[in-house]
C-alpha cells in the first residue's frame, strides 16, 4: 500500500459536493459502484450533481446516461455555468420525489432509450387508465376514463399517493386536485412519479428496507 | 481533559495520552470499531466483502479513516465475525452494502466441553488477514497513527457460538455452566488480542455483548467484570470496551476494571456516563449513528461532538460501527467541529 511521492497521510481524494441526499450503494448495471446524488445551494437555488468515487472502467459513462436519464425523465436542466449539475427550471428541490426518481432511474442499464413517461398510466388494481391532467401553474388533477366505485377510490388514492410522495399541496374543496408548492408545472416529474403514486405502502416499505440494509447489529440483535 | 497543553502530538500519542487521561493538545477524534462506508470501498477499491478477508484491502479501506476523513486512529477489523469463522462458525458473508453476519440459529456448541479453539486459529485465513492488515498499517503509517485492533470478548463469542438464546437460558439456568464456557472462549479473545500487539495495535477494542437491552448491570457484575479486569493484565495494551446500548447501570463496574477505556452507546448521555465513571476510564463516543450520522446533516453531527466535548469525555466517534451508507460529509465534520469547539475555548 503505497503512497504517492511527496503525498501526504492527510491528503485526501474525497471531494466536498455538498451535501448526499440520497445513494445507491450498488448499481447492479456497473460493478456494484456506489451512485451518490448530492445537492449543493448557490445563490439560494438547489442543484444536484451524481457522483461515483469509483474509478472503475464505465462509471463515466454511466453517469453520463444517468444525468440524461435526469433532464429527460424529470424535467431537470443543466447549469449553464456547471454542466456536471442539474437543476429544476422552477429553482425549487422538490427532494422527495427526485430521491425516489433518481432510485428508480438507476434500476435503467446504460443504453436503455429514455423518454417522459406519459401522463396517462395502466391501473391494475382500477383495471383501467387513470390520468393526471395538468391544470397550470403547478396543479394537477386525477381521473379516470371509466366510473364506478373501484375506479373511484383508486383516482382519490393516487391523488393522495402524489401528495405523499412528491411533497405537494392539497387544493382544498376540490376533489382529487393537489398542487406544487413552487406553482410551476413538472409533467415529466409527475409522470415518472405515477407507479409509485399507484403503490405508496410498497414504496414505503421499499424505503424503510433499503434504511435498515448496513447497520450494524449486536449480536443479540441478529439472527 | 485538558490539564496543561503540550506541544503538538502525533495521532497516535494523542489517542495514547487520552486513553491513559493524560493531557493532550486536543481532543483525539477515534473509531474503536469501523467507519467504512460504501463509498469511501470505491475512493480504494476495497468493497465488502473482500475487504474483511484480503489484508491489504482491508488496510487500504481501514486507512482512510485517516487519510480521508481526519480521524487520528485507524481501525482495520470492521466486522464482529472474524475470530467465530475461525472457530468454525457458519458464514454469511453477504455483499458490498451490507455487514456479514453468523448464523446463529446454526450454533456449533452446546456444552462447555464442546468448546475447542482450532490449533489454526491465529493463522485461519480471516483471522491472519486481520494480523497481516495490522502489520501492512504499522509499516506504512509507523508512529504517526494509532493502529487499534479488536478481539471480541466470550460473551460476545458465546452468542455468535451457542446462539444468543441458548446462550441467554443457560446464564439463567446454569450460571457455573455458564462461567465455564466463558473461561474457555476468553481463550481466544486472549489469543486473538494478543498476536493483534504482536502485529503492531497500539489498543485493543473488546466488543463483549453485555447489552443493555438483554443483560442488567448486576449481571455484568456477576459474570464479566472481573474476567474484564483480568484481560488487563492477559492483554497488556490500553484495552477499550465496547458495549451497545444503554450501560449506564454497569459503567460504575466496568470503570472498576482497570481496561483503559469504555466505547459508550448514545442511549447514555455524555455527563451521567462522565458522573458515573469519574475517571476511573476514558470515554470514547458517542456520536449516534442511526439518526444522526446516517440520516441528519453536519450541524446536529457536529452538536453531539460538542455535547461530548463539554462533558468532557476524553476521545470523540461514532458510537459504534457505522452504517455503511453513511455520508462522507457527516464523518468529515467530526474532526473540523472538535477543531472548532477547541479554538473557541482557547479565544475565550
Amino acid at each position: 500500500m503505497e503512497r504517492q511521492a511527496g503525498e501526504k497521510a492527510t491528503m485526501g481524494k474525497t471531494l466536498d459536493l455538498g451535501l448526499r441526499v440520497e445513494l445507491l450503494s450498488t448499481d447492479q448495471h456497473c460493478h456494484d459502484i456506489s451512485l451518490g446524488l448530492y445537492r449543493q445551494v448557490v445563490d439560494e437555488t438547489p442543484r444536484f450533481t451524481i457522483h461515483s468515487y469509483s474509478r472503475t472502467s464505465g462509471v463515466e459513462e454511466r453517469i453520463a446516461y444517468l444525468n440524461e436519464a435526469m433532464k429527460t425523465t424529470l424535467g431537470l436542466e443543466e447549469v449553464t455555468t456547471a454542466p456536471a449539475w442539474l437543476q429544476f427550471p422552477c429553482r425549487r428541490q422538490h427532494l422527495r420525489p427526485l430521491k425516489r426518481a433518481f432510485l428508480d432511474l438507476c434500476k435503467l442499464k446504460t443504453g436503455t432509450p429514455l423518454e417522459a413517461k406519459p401522463l396517462t398510466a395502466f391501473d391494475k388494481k382500477a383495471e383501467t387508465d387513470l390520468t393526471v391532467v395538468p391544470l397550470g401553474n403547478g396543479s394537477y388533477r386525477t381521473t379516470a376514463a371509466s366510473d364506478n366505485d373501484k375506479v373511484a377510490r383508486r383516482v382519490a388514492a393516487l391523488a393522495r399517493g402524489f401528495v405523499k410522495l412528491c411533497e405537494m399541496e392539497v387544493i382544498e374543496g376540490e376533489n382529487h386536485e393537489f398542487r406544487f408548492p413552487c406553482g410551476q408545472d413538472h409533467h415529466a416529474l409527475l409522470a415518472q412519479m405515477t407507479y409509485r403514486a399507484q403503490n405508496v405502502r410498497a414504496t414505503m416499505r421499499e424505503q424503510e428496507q433499503v434504511a435498515a440494509r448496513g447497520t450494524l447489529s449486536a449480536p443479540s440483535q441478529q439472527n | 481533559m485538558i490539564q496543561q497543553i503540550p506541544e503538538p502530538m502525533t495521532s497516535r500519542q494523542r489517542v495514547l495520552a487520552a486513553l491513559s487521561r493524560q493531557p493532550v493538545d486536543r481532543t483525539p477524534i477515534c473509531n474503536p470499531t469501523s467507519v467504512a462506508t460504501v463509498e469511501l470501498m470505491d475512493l480504494v477499491d476495497a468493497p465488502f466483502p473482500e475487504s474483511n478477508r484480503n489484508a491489504e484491502k482491508m488496510a487500504r479501506l481501514a486507512a482512510t479513516s485517516y487519510t480521508e476523513l481526519g480521524f487520528d486512529t485507524i481501525m482495520p477489523v470492521f466486522t464482529i465475525i472474524q475470530e467465530s469463522s475461525a472457530l468454525g462458525c457458519k458464514m454469511q458473508w453477504e455483499g458490498k452494502d451490507n455487514w456479514p453476519t453468523v448464523k446463529m440459529n446454526e450454533p456449533i456448541w452446546a456444552e462447555p466441553e464442546d468448546i475447542s479453539i482450532p490449533s489454526d486459529f491465529l493463522t485461519h485465513p480471516d483471522t491472519q488477514c486481520v494480523l497481516d492488515a495490522i502489520g501492512i498499517l504499522k509499516k506504512e503509517f509507523g508512529d504517526e497513527v494509532a493502529i487499534i485492533g479488536k478481539t471480541m470478548g466470550p460473551w460476545s463469542l458465546g452468542y455468535h457460538c451457542f446462539g444468543v438464546e441458548k446462550f441467554l437460558l443457560m446464564s439463567l439456568d446454569d450460571p457455573d455452566k455458564t462461567r465455564r464456557c466463558l473461561e474457555k472462549m476468553k481463550q481466544a479473545t486472549i489469543e486473538f488480542g494478543r498476536a493483534q500487539i504482536e502485529a503492531g495495535a497500539d489498543a485493543i477494542t473488546l466488543p463483549d455483548h453485555a447489552t443493555g437491552d438483554l443483560v442488567s448491570g448486576e449481571y455484568y457484575d456477576r459474570f464479566l467484570k472481573e474476567m474484564h479486569t483480568q484481560f488487563v493484565e492477559d492483554i497488556p495494551i490500553p484495552i477499550i470496551l465496547h458495549i451497545c446500548g444503554r450501560t449506564v447501570d454497569r459503567m460504575d463496574y466496568i470503570a472498576q476494571t482497570g481496561m483503559a477505556a469504555f466505547h459508550y452507546d448514545s442511549r447514555n448521555k455524555p455527563v451521567e456516563s462522565m458522573e458515573t465513571v469519574t475517571q476511573r476510564i476514558s470515554l470514547v463516543g458517542n456520536i449516534n449513528n442511526p439518526e444522526t450520522l446516517y440520516a441528519k446533516g453536519p450541524e446536529e453531527v457536529a452538536a453531539e461532538v460538542f455535547e461530548n466535548l463539554d462533558a468532557g469525555v476524553q476521545l470523540v466517534g461514532p458510537e459504534c460501527a457505522i452504517p455503511l451508507q453513511t455520508p462522507i460529509e457527516n464523518l468529515k465534520v467530526i474532526p473540523e467541529a472538535v477543531r472548532r469547539w477547541h479554538a473557541n475555548r482557547s479565544e475565550n
